[in-house]
Formats: C-alpha cells, structure tokens, sequence
C-alpha cells in the first residue's frame, strides 16, 4: 500500500486517505524488507498486491521504478515475485499506463464497481456517471491488451435488486469475466453500511443459483472457490476463509507499517505489527498484534460456535476485521457467519453426490435428515 | 528380560529400554532426552506417544522432528498456534481418548490436515459423540484426513484394508505387544487394566507364548474360537472379529454394530457406484 490518496472519495471507503505516499527513493528499501520478510517465513512465491489509495495516483515512472526496484532485489534471492493490482482504472489512460499496466500479472488486474452505485464516487460524478465512466475506460485498457477482473460490494439496493439483475448486469453490461463479491464492513465516510443478513443470505444463495443456471459462464468468487474446495482442488481459499490469514499476509503501508492487510494498517494503527523499514523482521512477525490473529482460529473453535460448525473446514471463522468491525472484537466470529452458513448449505446440497447420503443420520453438512437412498 | 522376536512391535515406556530386534513404540515423558532414544533404538524406533501437555513445551517438541508422533489429546486446550506450526513439520496422528470435546476436536484437527484416531473402547464415550464422529466422517466433503476407525472400516469393506478391528487397533496378537511401566504384558494397555497379561518382562517369549490368554488370543485371531457368545453369529463378525467384547464379554456392543451397518451401507453404494463407472457410466 506505497500511497494513500486517491482520485474518488466513496463513501464507503475504509481507507485513511491522508496523503501519505511512500517516498520515491524507498522502493529499493520496502523490497528489501519484504525479501527479509520472506526469506524468514520460507516462503518461494512472493505475491505482491499493489493498492492503495490509488496506485494511478503516483506517476507512472515512480511505479516502473518500483517494480524494477522488486526486480534487482528479488534476482538471485531464489524467491519468485509476482506482482498484482488493484486499481479503480479511472486515471487510466493508453500513453501514461499501458506499459505499467502490463507489467502485473501479463496485463491482469483487479478493480471495483458497485451495482447499484450508492457509494462510489469521483468528483462531480453521480453513481451511474461513475460506472459508465469506469466502463469506458475498462474498454480502453482492454484494447490495450489489459483484462480487468472485478470486485463488487453489494449495498442495500443491490438487495433489492437482486441476484440476477446482479449477475445480468457484470456479465452483460460490463462484460466482466471475473467477478469477486466482497462482503463490506463499516467506511470511515458516512453512515455504516449495514445490510439485512436474511436478505443478503438470500441474495448470496440466488446469486449461486443463477450461477448455476447460466453454467458458470462467469469466474464468480467465492463460489468457485468453494467448489474447487469440495471437489478436492488444492486451491487457496480467500484470505477471509483461510485458516489464519496472518499466517501468508502481511500489508506495507506507506511509511514502512506493517498489520494485517490495506483493512487495517492506515486507520487501526493500535493493530499493527510494527514497521520494517526501522524495526526487525523478528519483531514484526512476533509482534502481539500477530499473535492475536494467528492464535484466533484455535480460539473460535474451543470457545466459540465455530468450533461445532459444520462448515469450519471451509471458513475458520472468517476474517478478523469483520468481526471487529461489527463487534469491536477481533476473537469472535465473523460478522457475516449467517450468509456464510447459507452460502455454503446451498453449494454442498447442490455438489455433494447424493450416494453419500445415509439414510440413518442427519448430514453434518446440510444439517438435513437424510432420506433413505 | 524378555527378548521378543523381531516380528513384534511393542509398545513401551521410555522409562524401559528393550533389547533385541524388534519394533518398538515407545512412550515419552516429558523431557525424556530424544537424541538419546533414537540413538539407543535406531530404525528399530517405530513412533513415539506423547500427551497433549507435552504440547505446551515447543522447544522439545521440535526435537521430536523426523519421528512418527502419535499424540494422546485430551480436552485440546493445549495446542496452541505455535505447537501446530512445529506438527505442520511432521505427520502426526492425534488420538482422541475423551468424549469432552470429541466433535470440536476432530473438526479442528481433520481441518489442519491431520489423522485422528477416535478410541472410542474405554468405556467412557457415550453414543452421541462417536455417531457424531462417524456422521462427520461419512458427510463432510470438505474433509481430506482419515478419522479412524472409521476410515479403516470403510476400507475393509471396499477390500484393501485391515482385516478387523484387532489389526486396526494393534491388538493382533503375534504382532503387537504392550508392556507396562510395571513391566507386565500383553497385547495392549487395556488388557492390563483389567489384569490380563501374558507374563511380565522377567519371563522368556517361550513362556508368554505358553501363557491362557496368549494362547486364547490365537484361537480368536484365526477363528478357531469367539470372544463372547454373541459373537459366534454376529453379522458384524469379519470386521470386528470380538474385538470389542475381547476384554469383556458383557461389553455393549450395540453402538458399534450399528456403526458397522452404516458404514457397510456406505461402502455398498460406493462399491455400486464404482462398479457403474467402471462399465461406462450412463452410456454404458
Ligand atoms: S474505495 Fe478505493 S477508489 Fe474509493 S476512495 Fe477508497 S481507495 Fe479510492
Ligand atoms: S483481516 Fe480479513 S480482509 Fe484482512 S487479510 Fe485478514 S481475512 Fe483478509
Ligand atoms: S460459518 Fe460461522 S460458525 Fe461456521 S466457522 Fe464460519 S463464522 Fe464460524
Ligand atoms: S460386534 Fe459385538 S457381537 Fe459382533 S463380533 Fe464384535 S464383539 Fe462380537
């Protein structure tokens, strides 16, 4: 996270956008850090996600001298980098950042619609200006050989809605491939996004089935996840599901502070691990903050309901910050856990092969008695 | 001292060293001196058996790095974040000796991608929690870890696993041996509890193998002889072989009769299904 301004001022943004950007002649240094960072963790693949803010908001130059920067460090270090973006696309334009653009993941990067937009904005933009304006430079880059894969947060219009207007609308009108759905949690600016949890239970569930119905002509995460889960890939779940996502994660803000990821560096200082660039590697990966996280999952499932959750293989108790966010505590499950539970009931009863089925006992899974087979 | 024949595996305590050829598994205390063991047993070192307190000290457990570790949980407060960043060097098998907090922790435990062992015979486990377990095994697909004996039993059904309950739990007779901190022996730990040994270490393997209840054993292990009355025409007996009642003839095997149903069932669909893939499926 080397800048913490930005273009837009969305209302639901969670960032501390107070201008702080990581000084040019850092770059070489903050990949050091990371390189320590990881030689310590044993770590083979590095994967870099580049947010902010807005990376576009740095010049296009001070972010070729970053990844060059990566480059020289990371050369015989035996660690392999891989460098991803996340970007609102709205400052992108051919001649300044083609070129930077295709240098993260061969020209692959991620960026953020909201349908219906309530919240996002750029200027004098209203919400429907803001979507057809990312959309027009959606195409631009992909005429310039970059494909954009998308994050949407539902609000409570997108409920409304629904799933399948949902679905029509990425798939048809944006023509996105990739689409990821996040679950929000509390902006800094403006009033908490709260929704209805049975009514976003319902619109998670639909969204699958039309999934299904359409043949999953699109890579809709996280439910592709879950399936690759359940049939056996070895994929790597979102960090939300994973079992501990401090045990692989860590953000950089730009002054060299570290804490668990973009979520949490710049506005809850009190959780960081501390910073690198002064630091040593051994505090930040012993630091208390650390700890708490990597210790949660043990902790929800002695303590909490997870610990008898059926589902608990695929969530351990979902992410840190949702939980805080919603109930000030970091150790309880996450806020969400209802949907999740939804969620996963309506893909195990739809994956899981009905010969597995006992006619004796209820199905830990579906929670269902089972019929005799 | 005893000097059993290389064939066996014999489950010790630290406390004793065995001489002679065989197997051994042994059982450590905290702070027994590792190098020191494996120097002393060699590849004749078989695994090791430790207690979920022996957790709490990561320092010692790192030393225990390269061995087979079966570790006995109790309640599971003791594991900590630390103690599953050393097991995730290893390959433990976790045993589950107690009802409290059985299904917590063959959840937490299968999801870290490690075997459990429910020992579901001492007496204590009530029949929710082990129908539980078997539920768990039998119903969740996210799971990718053997929970036995379930997992076993199931094999045995689909034909290339263990023969019965004897081979699954190291109760067989010729092949596993247990001695205690006493010195006393027999087949395993639970014999001993109720007083049934072959002899102690002070005798020769000639005169165990002489011994009522070795020869008793033998006779169940080929058949030529059943555990209980019950047994003789138990429809669940090439699984269980009287394991369950071996000890006492009165033990209530019911639950586990039961256990044995669904999981024959099971297998049953399983074989179906195979046999229907294996002709071509639908367009067959
Ligand atoms: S949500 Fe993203 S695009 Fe919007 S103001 Fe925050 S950093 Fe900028
Ligand atoms: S706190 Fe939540 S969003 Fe942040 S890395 Fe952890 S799981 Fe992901
Ligand atoms: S679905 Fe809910 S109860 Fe289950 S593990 Fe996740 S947060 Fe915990
Ligand atoms: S299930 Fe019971 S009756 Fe049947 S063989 Fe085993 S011990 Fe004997």
């Amino acid at each position: 996270m080397p800048i913490l301004s930005c273009n837009c001022s969305c209302r639901h943004c969670f960032e501390e956008l107070d201008g702080r950007r990581l000084d040019d002649t850092q770059w070489q240094r903050c990949f050091e850090g990371m390189l320590a960072l990881a030689t310590r963790s044993g770590c083979c693949t590095l994967k870099v996600f580049w947010q902010g803010g807005e990376i576009l908001c740095l010049s296009p130059d001070s972010v070729h001298r970053g990844l060059d920067g990566a480059e020289q460090v990371f050369r015989d270090s035996g660690i392999a980098v891989e460098h991803y973006l996340q970007t609102n696309l709205l400052l992108y334009d051919t001649g300044r950042w083609k070129d930077v653009l295709l240098r993260f993941q061969n020209g692959n990067v991620s960026s953020s619609v909201d349908f219906p937009n309530v919240y996002r904005r750029a200027g004098s933009r209203s919400g429907d200006e803001y979507n057809r304006y990312w959309l027009e430079k959606k195409n631009i880059a992909e005429r310039d050989g970059i494909r954009v894969s998308v994050i949407a947060l539902p609000n409570s219009e997108t409920l409304e809605l629904g799933a399948q207007e949902f679905y029509r609308y990425y798939r048809d009108e944006l023509r996105v491939r990739a689409l990821q759905v996040n679950l929000p949690f509390q902006g800094n600016a403006g009033p908490p996004v709260v929704l209805d949890l049975e009514r976003l239970s319902a619109f998670m569930v639909e969204l699958y089935e039309t999934w299904l119905r359409n043949k999953r002509d699109l890579y809709l995460s996280p439910f592709t996840y879950f399936e690759d889960r359940i049939f056996g890939a070895k994929i790597t779940l979102p960090c939300i599901w994973s079992y501990t996502c401090a045990k692989g994660l860590v953000c950089v803000g730009p002054d060299g502070q570290t804490g668990q990821c973009d979520c949490l560096v710049a506005t809850r200082p009190e959780y960081n691990y501390g910073s690198f660039l002064e630091g040593s590697m051994g505090a930040v990966l012993s630091s208390p903050n650390r700890n708490a996280i990597l210790d949660r999952p043990l902790r929800l499932a002695r303590e909490t309901s997870c610990g008898e959750c059926r589902f608990w293989a695929i969530c351990h108790g979902g992410c840190p910050i949702r939980a805080l966010a919603f109930t000030g505590n970091i150790q309880e499950p996450d806020h969400y856990c209802q949907v999740y539970q939804a969620m996963f009931s309506a893909i195990v009863d739809r994956t899981v092969t009905p010969w597995f089925v006992s006619d004796t006992s209820a199905n830990p899974i579906t929670g269902k008695q089972n019929s005799s087979t | 001292m005893t000097d059993f024949p290389h064939e066996l595996l014999v489950n010790v305590p630290s406390s004793i060293f065995l001489t002679g050829g065989c197997e051994v598994v042994v059982r450590l205390q905290h702070k027994d001196d590792i190098a020191r063991l494996r120097a002393a047993y060699g590849q004749r070192l078989h695994h090791v058996v430790i207690h979920e307190k022996e957790l709490g000290d990561i320092a010692w457990l790192s030393e225990l790095l390269g061995l087979r570790v079966e570790i006995v949980l109790g309640d599971g407060d003791t594991l900590s974040n630390d103690a599953v960043e050393v097991l995730n060097t290893m390959q433990p098998l976790f045993r589950l000796d107690t009802p409290v907090g059985l299904f917590r922790n063959i959840n937490l435990l299968a999801s870290l991608g490690y075997p459990v062992m429910v020992n579901a015979f001492d007496g204590n486990h009530g029949m929710e929690p082990v129908t539980r377990a078997l539920s768990y095994y039998l119903h969740n697909p996210l799971l990718n870890t053997p929970i036995e004996p379930f997992h076993s039993i199931m094999r045995h059904f689909l034909g290339n696993g263990p023969d019965t309950l004897w081979s699954i739990f190291g109760e067989v007779v010729g092949r596993n041996a247990y001695v205690s901190e006493l010195g006393e022996i027999s087949v395993a730990q639970r014999w001993i509890l109720t007083g049934l040994c072959f002899g102690t270490l002070n005798d020769t393997w000639e005169k165990l193998v002489a011994s009522g209840l070795y020869r008793r054993l033998v006779r169940i292990r080929d058949g030529n002889s059943a555990s209980a009355p019950p047994c003789v025409s138990c429809p669940h007996r090439d699984t269980c072989g009287g394991f369950l009642r071996g000890v006492n003839v009165e033990w209530p095997c019911e639950v586990w009769q039961k256990i044995f149903a669904d999981l024959r069932n099971q297998g049953r669909q399983v074989m179906g299904l195979t046999e229907w893939l294996t002709k071509g499926g639908c367009n067959a």
